[in-house]
């Protein structure tokens, strides 16, 4: 609502003020555009170095399903991606409940001046309202997660069958060339 | 009789070597063929012949391991053992026999036995091979 004090007496207008569309510039959205960022190239980082460690197909795993929803999060709450990826994390202290507790960031204090676009008292709140969504993305995660051991045992499985036909493999031809020898050197 | 060089040792008649070899040569070409009554007749007409070689006891050995006759295979093996008690190969073949067998420890003496007696022949060979599949897991097989 605004006075518009330009006529002869006060008058009060009922328009409704509607909130500004144009740019996420509010701080929020920057720490939130920030923490994206980060992720992902934190995720794409480790799933390039996990190749060369060994077992590291889960780590993979585990960091490009971050990845995954590091990109979600575009459009979502910050707060899932941490929230379903970070063990021992509940009780974040608004929003969400579970996961990571709230990053507060109020600044400037003697002032009181609040973040805006955020939770009142001047706290940034990425604890998040995804519940439901970190229990989906949690959900999908064991699923990759289930992959990858599965695939990991099966190539443990092949490279021990592997092993047992070279073993085999070996006994048949020095078998065979023993045959072959004892049957040159008869005496 | 006097033997030349190119005779099998202590054979009821004169054998040449080459002989005995294509003998043994044409036993195992029967067995390969799946021929086994041709290549037992092969290998006991050898057996008599060469009565001190143990190379036709090993071809025996071998017959009835190809037809899964662990025990009679091990018989010959043993009988091999005692023509050339110093040779690492019926030691070897004894092992893998019993391997088959599933008597893993007494198998494990014996292929242990074999490498011991003469480190670098083909019986100290097989002996190493044989190990080396019980330790992939690859032998003794599975019971059926």
């Amino acid at each position: 609502m605004k006075i518009d004090g330009s006529l002869m007496g006060p008058r009060m207008s009922t328009n409704l003020s509607v909130q500004k569309q144009s740019s996420q510039t509010t701080f929020g959205q920057r720490v939130q555009a920030g923490v994206n960022a980060v992720g992902g190239a934190v995720s794409s980082g480790v799933g390039m170095a996990t190749g060369m460690l060994p077992g590291g197909g889960i780590v993979s795993a585990a960091v490009s399903s971050m990845s995954v929803l590091s990109q979600g999060a575009a459009t979502g709450s910050p707060s899932t991606q941490y929230s379903t990826t970070l063990p021992g994390g509940t009780g974040g202290s608004g929003g969400g409940g579970t996961g990571v507790p709230s990053v507060n960031t109020t600044i400037g204090a003697p002032g009181g001046v609040g973040i805006p676009g955020t939770g009142g008292g001047g706290s940034l709140n990425i604890g998040g309202n995804g519940a439901a969504a970190g229990t989906e993305f949690g959900g999908e995660l064991a699923g990759m997660f289930n992959e990858q051991k599965n695939l990991l045992k099966m190539q443990a499985s092949l490279q021990h069958e592997g092993q047992r036909f070279t073993a085999i493999s070996n006994v048949m031809k020095t078998r065979h060339d023993t045959i072959k020898n004892s049957i040159g050197n008869i005496r | 009789m006097a033997e030349s060089s190119s005779e099998v040792a202590g054979s009821l008649v004169p054998v040449a070597r080459q002989q005995a070899m294509i003998l043994l040569e044409a036993g195992y070409i029967w067995l390969d063929m799946g021929k086994v009554d041709k290549a037992k007749d092969v290998f006991a007409g050898a057996a008599v012949l060469m009565p001190k070689s143990e190379v036709p006891q090993l071809a025996l050995g071998a017959l009835e391991f190809a037809q899964g006759r662990h025990d009679k295979a091990l018989q010959a093996y043993r009988a091999a053992q005692r023509l050339a008690p110093n040779s690492s190969l019926p030691r070897a073949h004894a092992g893998e026999a019993l391997l088959f067998m599933g008597k893993v420890p007494e198998a494990t003496k014996e292929l242990k036995a074999a490498m011991d007696l003469e480190p670098d022949s083909d019986g100290a060979r097989l002996a190493q091979a044989l190990m080396q599949a019980k330790d992939a897991g690859a032998l003794p097989p599975p019971k059926k």
